[in-house]
């Protein structure tokens, strides 16, 4: 339970610098997500704050104190590796058991660890077996309890659900935030997959190039991304070439007043819809949102969901239709859709 | 950000990484480097010395004398060719030995390939005593032909010829081939041949179209392996030649022991070292070479023989087996027995009988102060090669690649030119050879030290780094990091390592025989004294001797071979 402090951070490997100049602050039990492409960076960012990495410049600190200089095994922060990395020569236990030894605990008290940490990952039968024989996910689950034995100020997890098959993952997705929060710790949390970090995340860091392009709350991210490149990410993949004019946005489709235009400056951006900004319209008429027809061009099943892809006079655009609506579109038909301007995000072109 | 400001925090990348670490991880590389420092640069420079400057100001008539001599140009042109042929002879009997190893399944196959290693790692005198006993007059093959109605005066008597050389070369080198190619061979993909079978090609013309040109890298570093070993031949050449097939090792020995000729000596020993430089920069070359072809796992390309040409290839091969290199070890041991009465174990008391022999102890401390030696020097080869692979495998460090192919010099330079370096060197106390009887183990332990290296890195080098990372996170200090991820998956390898160096140093002759005081002969400097006198008693003590060593290192490397791990023996 920890304060973790990144101020000005910059790591570089032997020809790339992978980390400029980022700094945040992860409050004390809070769980901040990395969220970013592979080779964005947030993996090195990482192996950094367990002091892994040398900081070509900046400070990390934890509780306040500056640890850039301490050494890995005195920063009593927690990593859970990509792939796990368990210590293939020892059985599950004495890999749990590996932290509290290092860090000097009697046999009593790691035994007691080992116990608490396996019972928390629902893994205490396994103790006495050699980790080769576990399956994936509870490898996975093993490296949870290794990285939490010590219990480190701060724990920090590396693509933890990665390599997992998608039943797994998504079971793990419903159990880790629990379990997180019944630690107590601080957490960072490094993914690419959204979905995971919209879903466990007190705060998203989104990650490119080494830099932050984003840090806020999930529904601020997802809401209101800070450009492009993060609406993108994050799947708000829907979007408009649009100009501000006189306090509005003009597109292709129409000029429209959309939230949060106040602040903005730039010439050019785009108009960020997210996916409740268009739906299919039944029978009523609601004057107060603009109405588009178009041809359907495509359809994908998604589960409890159809995405209709239809085709406007002025742009292609893709329509939610939950699968019980009556008379989902058949492609080839026209269909009438209702835009709803107050669900849009305009992104200007100056930052990306 | 602009290139200058990329390049500046680069550097300063490349300053906080070095600095990480504590002093003793970083310092732990003056090890290896002061040890090759002290016993082998030094001793090398003192021959380059002694060679060029015999009374201590430069003087190079000798040195000229020497080189343009007729005698030293008889005496090398015979070391090359007989490498050479050596080497030839080798590759044409091996070659086919790989291939039915590597791809022809049958029982006893994982004998038959242990076995094959036995004849590499014994000792250079244990293998000339041998072929004594298998080629010379004492062989049990006169014995049989004298039995023969109608030929009472033929007798087979190889000693002193190039044949016998040539014959214990290659029983000494046909592992290495069938190793190295081998190996290589078991992991090619058999679909390729096969895909050229059903493109037209003959059996052979799919063999030299396809699976020749990808074996090509592993036959040429094998067959160069084979040349260096055969070039720097010393104990065989010294026991089945004579004095008229001298290579330059043997006539480095002669011109130290025999002519008391220190310039003639050292002249000869920067010839020896020019070559061998010269020719491992070639293998340097050739290994890099590596195949990148398709790879499979073993089993693919494995079944058993399926036509009657293929079981009779098989047996061909086993033929070569039991007949070069089963027979000579059976002689020797028939031999050790051997009595003017039949069998009995007559030599084998005299060795633990106090003033038996020639030999100025008795016998049984030869056998002790082996053991001594080579523990000692294993120890010290697996501290030296320990840290010398440990330093080679951190990240970007050019100087511990630098360390790697140092540690494989004296390797190469053979071991006649580390005995007669520390002959030179060290002459004072307290490193003074006619004094400090622990030299003898430090002039083994460089010798085996490449071995250790050549275990270890392999092993070290599989390990993730992230295991590292993940228990310094959980609090493991460095030295902790080491002793709880490392050592535990090391060990078994360092067992290997250190059973390798053992088994090395006990058979050790060419360094040892220069070195070994007249009091504290080893085994192999023993069998070579008493392989010196006539008489049928000194010739079965050899042979109980040379048995008994030949036992131990076998014993060794079989115990070695049941580990199983990484590359052993390979290069």
């Amino acid at each position: 339970m920890s304060r973790l402090t990144l101020d000005r951070v910059t790591v570089a490997y032997d020809a790339t610098v992978a980390v400029r100049e980022v700094s945040l602050d992860v409050a004390d039990g809070e769980i901040v997500a990395l969220l970013g492409p592979s080779g964005c960076g947030k993996s090195t960012l990482l192996r950094a704050i367990g002091g892994l990495e040398p900081l070509v410049s900046g400070a990390v600190a934890i509780d306040g104190a500056d640890v850039t200089n301490v050494a890995p095994h005195r920063r009593d922060v927690g990593l859970m590796f990509q792939d796990h990395v368990l210590f293939p020569h020892r059985t599950v236990a004495d890999n749990v058991a590996f932290g509290p030894r290092m860090h000097g605990m009697s046999r009593h008290a790691t035994q007691q660890r080992v116990t608490e940490a396996l019972a928390l990952v629902d893994l205490a039968d396994a103790a006495p077996r050699s980790v080769s024989e576990l399956s994936g996910g509870e490898q996975q689950r093993v490296a949870l309890a290794r990285a939490i034995a010590p219990r480190p100020r701060v724990l920090m997890l590396d693509e933890p659900l990665g390599a997992l098959d998608r039943a797994l993952r998504t079971r793990l997705l419903d159990e880790l935030p629990t379990l997180l929060r019944t630690l107590g710790t601080t957490v960072v949390y490094v993914t690419h997959d959204q979905d995971e970090a919209l879903g466990l995340a007190d705060r998203i860091a989104v990650m490119d190039e080494g830099r932050f392009r984003q840090v806020a709350s999930p529904e601020d991210v997802w809401r209101r991304p800070a450009d492009r490149f993060v609406a993108d990410f994050v799947g708000l993949d829907q979007q408009l070439a649009a100009r501000p004019i006189a306090g509005k946005i003009a597109t292709a489709i129409g000029t429209f007043a959309t939230p949060h235009l106040e602040a903005v400056t730039a010439t050019a951006g785009w108009l960020v819809c997210l996916p409740e900004a268009w739906r299919l319209a039944d029978g009523r008429v609601d004057s107060r949102s603009p109405h588009f027809e178009g041809t359907v061009i495509g359809r994908q099943f998604a589960g409890d969901h159809l995405r209709a892809r239809i085709a406007l006079d002025a742009a292609d655009i893709t329509v939610r239709v939950p699968v019980a609506h009556i008379g989902a579109p058949t492609i080839g038909e026209r269909a009438r859709v209702a835009f709803d301007p107050s669900a849009t995000w305009f992104v200007s072109d100056d930052a990306t | 950000m602009d290139r200058d400001g990329s390049a500046l925090i680069i550097a300063r990348a490349r300053t906080a990484a070095r600095s990480a670490g504590p002093a003793v991880v970083r310092a732990a590389p003056v090890v290896p480097i002061a040890f090759l420092a002290v016993f082998f640069v030094w001793p090398v420079v003192r021959i380059v010395g002694t060679g060029l400057a015999p009374e201590g100001t430069p003087a190079l008539g000798a040195f000229v004398e020497v080189l343009t001599d007729p005698i030293t140009a008889r005496v090398a042109w015979f070391t090359l060719w007989q490498a050479v042929a050596s080497t030839v002879l080798t590759v044409v009997i091996a070659l086919p030995g790989a291939y039915a190893f590597s791809r022809l399944k049958f029982r006893g196959a994982g004998i038959v390939s242990a076995g094959v290693m036995i004849p590499f790692v014994l000792p250079t005198v244990v293998v000339a005593s041998a072929f004594l006993a298998l080629l010379g007059p004492r062989s049990p093959i006169n014995d049989m032909l004298a039995l023969v109605p109608g030929m009472p005066d033929v007798s087979v008597d190889l000693r002193r010829t190039v044949t016998a050389i040539l014959i214990a070369h290659v029983f000494f080198n046909y592992a290495v081939i069938v190793r190295t190619v081998g190996g290589l061979w078991a992991h090619l993909d058999p679909r390729m041949e096969a895909a050229a079978r059903l493109l037209g090609a003959s059996r052979w013309r799919a063999f030299s179209d396809v699976t020749l040109p990808l074996l090509r890298p592993a036959i040429a570093a094998s067959a160069a392996i084979v040349f260096l070993f055969t070039f720097t031949s010393f104990g065989v050449v010294l026991l089945l030649g004579g004095p008229q097939r001298a290579t330059i090792e043997v006539e480095i020995h002669r011109a130290t022991t025999q002519l008391l000729d220190l310039p003639m000596a050292a002249a000869l020993a920067m010839l020896q070292l020019t070559a061998v430089v010269a020719a491992l920069a070639i293998y340097g070359r050739l290994a890099r070479r590596r195949t990148t072809q398709s790879l499979v796992a073993t089993a693919i390309g494995v079944r058993r023989p399926r036509t009657r040409a293929e079981r009779a290839f098989l047996a061909a091969n086993l033929a070569v087996i039991a007949l070069l290199l089963a027979a000579p070890l059976l002689v020797l041991i028939e031999r050790s027995f051997a009595t003017e009465t039949g069998w009995d174990t007559d030599h084998y008391r005299a060795l633990f009988t106090p003033d038996a022999s020639v030999l100025s102890i008795a016998p049984w401390q030869a056998i002790r102060n082996t053991i001594v030696f080579a523990c000692g020097a294993a120890l010290i080869a697996l501290i030296v090669g320990g840290i010398a692979a440990t330093a080679a495998t951190r990240p970007d460090s050019r100087g511990a690649q630098l360390l790697d192919r140092a540690l494989m010099v004296p390797l190469g330079t053979s071991a006649v030119t580390v005995g007669f370096g520390f002959l030179l060197a060290f002459r004072h106390p307290p490193l003074d050879v006619f004094e400090a009887v622990w030299l003898v183990p430090v002039a083994q332990a460089l010798i085996a030290t490449p071995f250790v290296v050549r275990t270890l890195l392999p092993v070290l080098r599989s390990i993730d780094p992230r295991l590292r990372d993940a228990a310094a996170v959980l609090g493991a200090t460095p030295g902790q990091v080491w002793r709880e991820v490392d050592l535990p998956i090391v060990s078994r390898a360092a067992l290997v390592a250190a059973g390798f160096a053992f088994a090395v140093s006990a058979g050790e002759f060419g360094a040892t025989v220069f070195i070994a005081r007249s009091d504290w002969p080893t085994m192999p400097v023993a069998i070579f004294r008493l392989l010196g006198r006539p008489g049928i008693t000194h010739f079965g003590q050899a042979m109980a001797m040379s048995t008994l060593l030949m036992a131990v290192t076998a014993a060794v490397i079989i115990a070695i071979d049941r580990v199983r791990v990484g590359q052993v023996g390979r290069f």
